[in-house]
C-alpha cells in the first residue's frame, strides 16, 4: 500500500534543497558477464546480453543504421562488429597491459550501462538512484571504473555485493548461503547479520562459460566429426541442461561435413553440467566450517540457488545429495526469478536506502 | 372563362345524405380532384365552402332523425338555388355539404358564401306547433387564379374556416387564409383555449399557495383575488435571476472554452514537438517511477534495524570507495 504514488507532504517538502523536486527512480542492475538485467521502481523490467557492439566500417554502419549495438543485436551481427564483452569474471575488462583494449573495453561497458538504464526508461524530470550488484570479490580498481562509468548516467549510485543483494531480495538477510550461478563465476556467500565480509565470499570460476567449455570438449573427444560453434553450444546446454540421475535421451543435431547428423549428448550434457556441483560444495564446505558452530546446521539448511545456471534441472537435489555426504546435511531452494535475482534484490536495497546516504554520493 | 371546359350543373351535385344519385361521392369527389387539377393547369380561381347546420346533431335528437334529413335536403336546395349561375361540384360528407366553385374569384366566393348564410335564415322548419329556425356556418377556402391547390388542401382549409366560423358562434362565412396559415390559425384559435386555461391556472394557482401556506402552519393571507400578479411578480422576479445565473454561467462557459481551446492547442503543439523529437532523436518520455519520494526504510519493515545496519555498510563501503578515487574522480 505504502507503494501507491503519493505528493509530497508539506513537512518533507520544508526539509529544503535536499528533499528532490520530481520523483526518484530506483534502479537495481545485474551487471553480469553473460547478461545485465536491471529492474526499477516504475515497474520496467529488462535484461539484455552483456555484449556490445561497433560496426567495423563505413559499410557496416551503413547497413546497420546504427553507431552501437546491444545485447542479442550485437551477438547476431558480430561478423560486421568489432565485438566487445565487457565484462570477464564478473569484472570490468580495464586491467590488460594493452591501453586501447581497456580503452574498447570502457567505452563498452560505459554504453552497455547507459543502454541498460535507458532501457529502464526513466523520465527526464526523475533522479536516478542506482544499486549495481558487483561481483563479491571485485577489484577496488574495477569497483571504481563502475562507479566511475554509471556516475555519467545516474544520479548516485552504489555498489554492493550480488550474492547479498540476492538474499535481500529473498528477505533472507540472516544465516543464509547464496549461490549464485552466472556465466563467468559462481558466487558464494554467506550472510549472518550484517554485510557480509571477504572471508564470508567465495568466488569460483566453475561456471556457466565452463559448463560450456566442458560441454565442447566431451563431445569433440565423443563425436569427433560433429561440427559446432559456441553460440550453438550454449543453446542446446541450456535447451536441455539437467544434472538428474534419470533423464529422456537428449537427441541433438548437428553437421558431420556439413550433413546434418543426430547426436545423443545425454552422457555429455550431464557430465558438463555435473562439473559444476563439486567444487560448489567445496565452497560450501569451507563457509560453512568457518562459520560460528552453532549456527552451522541452520546455515546448511538455508542454501539459495540464483543466476542462470541455477536453471539446471535437478541442480538443488545434486547440490543437497553432495551436500548430505560430504557435508552431513543441507537444504537447498531456487529463488523464483533466476534472472531477475540479483537485479530485484539490488532495487529493494536501492529503495530502502536512506536519502542522506544517497546525497552523501552524489 | 368561356373558352374553358365547363360542365353541367346538376349532375356533378350529390346532397343526398345517402349519396344516391346520379354519381356517387366518391366519383363526384374524383371530379373536384379533377376540377382542381384543371383550375392548376389552366390557371383559374377557385372557392370551396364547406358547409354546416348549426345544431344539426341537437335538432335529430330533439326532432328525430327524419326533421334531420329534411333539414338537410331544403338546406341543399338552398345550395343549389343560390349557386344557381355558378358551376358547382357538391356532396355531403359527414352532413357537411362540400362545395367547390371553378372559375370563381374569391369575392365571388365570399358573396356566395354570405348569400348562402342569408337564404337560410329564410327557411322555415315546422315541427308541430313549433317553428324551428336553421342558420347555416360557412368554411371558405380560397384561390386565386395562378395558386393552384390539392383537393386535400382545400378540404382542410375550409374545415378551419369552419371552426373559426362555429368558434365565433355560427350563423356566419370564415375564410381561412392559407398564406400566414400556421400564425393566423393559432392567433385566431389560442384565445379561446387561452381564456379556459387561464382560468384553469388561476385556481390552481391560488390552490397551491393555499397548500403552500398551510404545508409551513401559516394563515393564508389574503391576496384579495390578486394571486395572479403575486405570482407573475415573484415569476418575473425569478425569471430575472435566472437570466443573470444563466449569463453569467455562459461567461464561465465562454472563459472555460477559451481557455481549453488554448490548452488543446498547446497540447497539440507539445505533441508534435514531442512527436518530432521522438522520431529524431529516439527520445522516450519514460515511466514514472511508482515512488515520488525517498522511501528509505520504514517503521513497518520487518527487520527494520538489521536492515538500517545493512544499508549503513553498504554506504560506509561505497564512501570509502569514493574516498579512495578522491575529489578528482567527481564532477562538478
Ligand atoms: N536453462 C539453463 N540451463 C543452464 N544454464 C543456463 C540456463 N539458462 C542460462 N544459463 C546459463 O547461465 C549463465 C548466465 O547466468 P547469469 O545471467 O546469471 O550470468 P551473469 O550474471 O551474466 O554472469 P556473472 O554472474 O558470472 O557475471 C550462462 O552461462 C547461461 O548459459
Ligand atoms: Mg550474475
Amino acid at each position: 500500500m505504502s507503494q501507491v504514488p503519493t505528493e509530497e507532504s508539506p513537512e518533507s517538502a520544508k526539509e529544503g534543497p535536499a528533499e528532490p523536486e520530481a520523483g526518484v527512480l530506483y534502479v537495481g542492475i545485474d551487471l553480469g558477464t553473460s547478461r545485465t538485467s536491471v529492474a526499477a521502481s516504475n515497474g520496467v523490467r529488462v535484461t539484455l546480453a552483456s555484449f556490445v557492439g561497433y560496426p567495423k566500417d563505413v559499410v557496416s554502419k551503413k547497413l546497420l543504421k546504427q553507431d552501437v549495438l546491444y545485447g542479442d543485436d550485437a551477438i547476431e551481427h558480430r561478423l560486421s562488429l568489432d565485438l566487445y564483452r565487457p565484462l570477464e569474471h564478473g569484472v570490468l575488462k580495464v586491467t590488460s597491459e594493452v591501453a586501447a583494449e581497456n580503452e574498447g573495453n570502457l567505452r563498452a561497458s560505459r554504453d552497455l550501462l547507459v543502454e541498460a538504464i535507458r532501457r529502464a526508461r526513466p523520465r527526464r524530470d526523475e533522479l536516478v538512484y542506482a544499486v549495481i550488484g558487483a561481483p563479491a570479490q571485485a577489484s577496488i580498481t574495477s569497483k571504481n571504473a563502475i562507479i566511475d562509468i554509471a556516475r555519467e548516467c545516474v544520479d548516485s549510485v552504489m555498489l554492493c555485493s550480488e550474492p547479498f543483494a540476492v538474499a535481500y531480495g529473498q528477505d533472507m538477510l540472516d544465516d543464509v548461503l547464496v549461490i549464485d550461478i552466472g556465466a563467468g563465476t559462481v558466487d558464494l556467500c554467506r550472510m549472518h547479520g550484517t554485510m557480509p565480509e571477504d572471508t564470508d565470499q567465495i568466488t569460483l570460476e566453475t561456471a556457466g562459460d565452463s559448463v560450456d567449455a566442458n560441454l565442447a570438449e566431451l563431445i569433440r573427444e565423443n563425436h569427433p566429426g560433429a561440427q559446432f560453434s559456441e553460440k550453438m553450444l550454449k543453446e542446446i546446454k541450456e535447451r536441455h541442461s539437467s544434472v538428474a540421475e534419470v533423464m529422456q535421451p537428449i537427441l541433438v543435431t548437428l553437421p558431420v561435413a556439413g550433413k546434418p547428423t543426430e547426436f545423443d549428448l545425454t552422457a555429455e550434457i550431464q557430465a558438463a553440467c555435473r562439473s559444476i556441483v563439486p567444487p560448489i560444495v567445496d565452497g560450501l564446505g569451507q563457509l560453512v566450517g568457518s562459520f560460528d558452530p552453532e549456527f552451522q546446521e541452520r546455515l546448511k539448511d538455508r542454501v539459495l540457488l540464483a543466476g542462470g545456471g541455477s536453471q539446471i534441472k535437478g541442480l538443488d537435489l545434486a547440490i543437497e545429495r553432495e551436500m548430505v555426504e560430504r557435508l552431513g546435511g543441507g537444504k537447498v531452494s531456487r529463488i523464483e526469478e533466476p534472472l531477475y535475482g540479483g537485479a530485484n534484490g539490488a532495487l529493494k536495497i536501492a529503495h530502502d536506502m536512506p536519502e542522506e546516504f544517497w546525497e552523501r554520493l552524489k | 372563362m368561356g373558352d374553358h371546359p365547363r360542365m353541367s350543373q346538376f349532375p356533378s351535385v350529390n346532397f343526398t345524405s345517402t349519396g344516391r344519385g346520379l354519381f356517387s361521392t366518391e366519383e363526384i369527389l374524383e371530379l373536384m380532384r379533377g376540377e382542381c387539377d384543371r383550375a392548376r393547369r389552366y390557371a383559374y380561381p377557385l372557392v370551396l365552402l364547406r358547409v354546416c347546420v348549426d345544431r344539426l346533431e341537437q335538432l335529430g335528437d330533439l326532432y328525430g332523425y327524419e326533421s334531420r334529413e329534411r333539414v338537410l335536403e331544403e338546406v341543399g336546395g338552398v345550395l343549389c338555388s343560390v349557386t344557381r349561375e355558378s358551376d358547382m361540384l357538391g356532396c355531403i360528407i359527414d352532413s357537411q355539404f362540400l362545395a367547390l366553385f371553378p372559375h370563381t374569384p374569391a369575392e365571388a366566393g365570399r358573396a356566395l358564401a354570405e348569400r348562402l348564410t342569408q337564404a337560410a335564415g329564410r327557411l322555415a322548419f315546422h315541427q308541430g306547433v313549433a317553428e324551428v329556425k336553421i342558420t347555416l356556418s360557412v368554411g371558405i377556402a380560397l384561390r386565386e387564379a395562378g395558386v393552384g391547390a390539392q383537393l386535400e388542401e382545400l378540404f382542410s382549409e375550409s374545415a378551419q374556416s369552419l371552426e373559426l366560423a362555429l368558434a365565433a358562434g355560427g350563423n356566419r362565412a370564415e375564410v381561412y387564409s392559407a398564406p400566414a396559415r400556421s400564425l393566423t390559425s393559432a392567433m385566431k384559435a389560442v384565445p379561446a383555449d387561452l381564456e379556459e386555461i387561464g382560468a384553469m391556472l388561476d385556481s390552481m394557482l391560488s390552490e397551491r399557495v393555499q397548500a403552500m401556506f398551510e404545508s409551513v402552519g401559516q394563515k393564508v393571507p389574503d391576496f384579495g383575488g390578486h394571486e395572479q400578479e403575486v405570482l407573475a411578480r415573484a415569476v418575473k422576479k425569478m425569471e430575472e435571476e435566472r437570466e443573470l445565473l444563466v449569463s453569467q454561467h455562459r461567461e464561465e462557459m465562454d472563459t472555460l472554452s477559451r481557455r481549453m481551446e488554448k490548452l488543446a492547442e498547446g497540447l497539440e503543439i507539445t505533441e508534435e514537438e514531442l512527436r518530432q523529437a521522438l522520431a529524431h532523436q529516439g527520445f522516450d518520455p519514460g515511466v514514472a517511477s511508482l515512488y515520488r519520494t525517498v522511501q528509505g526504510l520504514g517503521a513497518e519493515d520487518a527487520d527494520e534495524d538489521l536492515k538500517r545496519a545493512m544499508m549503513s555498510k553498504i554506504f560506509e563501503a561505497n564512501l570509502e570507495l569514493k574516498e579512495e578515487r578522491g575529489e578528482a574522480g567527481q564532477p562538478g
